[in-house]
């Protein structure tokens, strides 16, 4: 092989290379040149392990990525690189959320609000979901139900029974006075309701305006007659000895 | 000779082949003769054993997590074990295996039959004309080697994937891009600078140091091909520390 040819061979080696290298990082990082993008800066108390080249998804799209991240003033501004074509109303939510139960994989989730308006800075409403966590709770508490044996749950649960039944004896036998008492006033209550509806004699009695106004004229007579004897007693009383 | 002293015997030869004027001029021609021998020589071994790491990771990957996590997630997953580990570490074992002791043996033969001696006697510094050429050369050749084989091994995978587990490439895709980081990528790439550095420095170092016949070239390939492997896996232990640690 000629001094030329071999090196014409490692000139296009090493373009080949730098091409693949060029094409494989455009390809993994979806990194277009000249992609028209905008800086959206978001403010989270806590961005729970976002990293710089994190997704953000815009109803589900991936739609822009994390570009950095810094602390400002006790919360951390995240800057998005987002695409021209997604407009962030100012009422927009801002969370991070896990990829999956496993790994430590965030994304940034963008629910568009509604507002005309949008915003030179937008809050993070927190609240990511932190599958991790609750994974570990879940196990622990798996755990735990784990070390609790079988026949020892099985004694506790008929000695609370055993208890239960004792009690509940007891609160009958102590009721049962109190009942018949009860039961004696419900009797006495039906017969006042049976007066009250006018029914029977001491009814009819109280609920009657006919045997009111009789009793009326007969006291106004009474009285009459009275007023009248006091005023004549001669009239009446006519005491004659022999 | 003890481990520290082998340590220091072998650093020193390396400062002694790179820290010396290179004189391009005369050298240049070396250089690429060396990235034509190890690069373009290694790159149809590196194209069949890449794809293979890519057959294998992704079938490994589907046995141990399918059903268990989103399918996108086998994208990823072999992204980065690609990216960060299997593409640098395969190609530089590779390239170790086929290049250090040729190397060696090369140099080693120069060696006995006393061709080293005659370059000191005629001035010709020997690291300039056999060791800096072999260490630049390899130092060009296996980060373009590398990056070949990630493309090739991740290409193999999805395909498979596609074809046979079920999983469409854009799913694949998805994972293998939604979830990439620079460092992932240039990590391993830095990887490999490190060993294309272990690999030449320890063909042309035991070729250096052959004394003897036949069997000392032998012995001294074997020695720069099992040098350099165990370099190249102490490094990426201690590069994954100081990158990803």
């Amino acid at each position: 092989m000629t001094k030329g040819l071999r090196e014409t061979f490692v000139g296009i080696f090493v373009v080949v290379g730098i091409i693949v290298f060029i094409a494989l990082y455009t390809w993994l990082s979806g990194k277009v040149f000249f992609r028209n993008t905008y800086d959206a800066s978001v403010y989270f108390q806590d961005v729970e392990g976002l990293r710089t080249g994190d997704p953000v998804f815009v109803y589900g799209i991936e739609k822009g990525k994390v570009k950095s991240m810094q602390i400002d003033q006790g919360q951390v501004q995240v800057v998005l690189a987002m695409d021209r074509d997604v407009r962030l109303p100012e009422d927009s939510e801002f969370s991070i959320r896990s990829v999956s139960y496993v790994g430590a994989d965030k994304y940034v989730k963008i629910t568009p609000g509604i507002s005309d308006k949008t915003s030179d800075v937008y809050y993070g409403t927190g609240g990511s979901l932190d599958m991790e966590a609750l994974a570990s709770q879940l196990d622990s508490l798996i755990t735990t139900f784990g070390k609790i044996k079988i026949p020892d749950l099985d004694q506790a649960v008929r000695r609370i029974s055993a208890d239960l039944n004792k009690s509940l004896t007891r609160l009958l036998s102590m009721l049962e006075e109190p009942v018949g008492k009860i039961d004696m006033l419900a009797v006495r209550l039906d017969s006042l309701t049976v007066l009250f509806k006018g029914e029977g004699t001491v009814g009819r009695l109280l609920k009657s305006d006919e045997l009111y106004n009789e009793l009326r004229e007969t006291n106004l007579a009474l009285k009459a007659l009275i007023e009248d004897i006091n005023a004549n007693p001669k009239k009446y009383i006519n005491i004659k000895v022999f | 000779m003890n481990l520290f002293s082998a340590i220091g015997d072998f650093s020193s030869f390396f400062f002694r082949s790179i820290f010396i004027p290179w004189q391009l001029k005369h050298t240049r021609y070396r250089i690429l003769r060396q990235v034509f021998e190890v690069g373009i020589g290694s790159l149809p071994i590196i194209l069949i054993i890449a794809a293979f790491v890519g057959l294998v990771s992704i079938v490994q990957t589907s046995y141990q997590v399918a059903g268990t996590v989103p399918r996108y997630i086998l994208g990823m997953t072999v992204g980065r074990m690609v990216m960060i580990e299997l593409g640098p570490i395969l190609t530089a074992l590779m390239v170790s295996g086929r290049c250090a002791s040729s190397m060696a043996a090369e140099i080693g033969t120069m060696r006995v039959t006393e061709q080293i001696d005659a370059l000191e006697i005629m001035a010709i510094n020997p690291h300039r004309f056999l060791s800096l050429p072999r260490i630049v050369g390899t130092f060009i050749a296996l980060p373009v080697l590398t990056v070949i084989a990630e493309l090739d091994a991740l290409l193999v995978s999805g395909a498979y994937a596609h074809f046979f587990l079920d999983i469409p490439f854009g799913v694949f895709n998805y994972g293998l891009t939604h979830f990439f980081y620079a460092k992932d990528f240039f990590g391993g790439l830095v990887k490999s600078l490190f060993f294309a550095i272990v690999i030449a420095t320890a063909g042309c170092y035991f070729g250096f140091n052959v004394r003897g016949g036949a069997r000392e070239v032998g012995r001294a390939a074997t020695y720069a091909v099992v040098t350099a492997s165990i370099l190249i896996l102490t490094l990426d232990f201690l590069i994954a520390l100081v990158i990803f640690g």
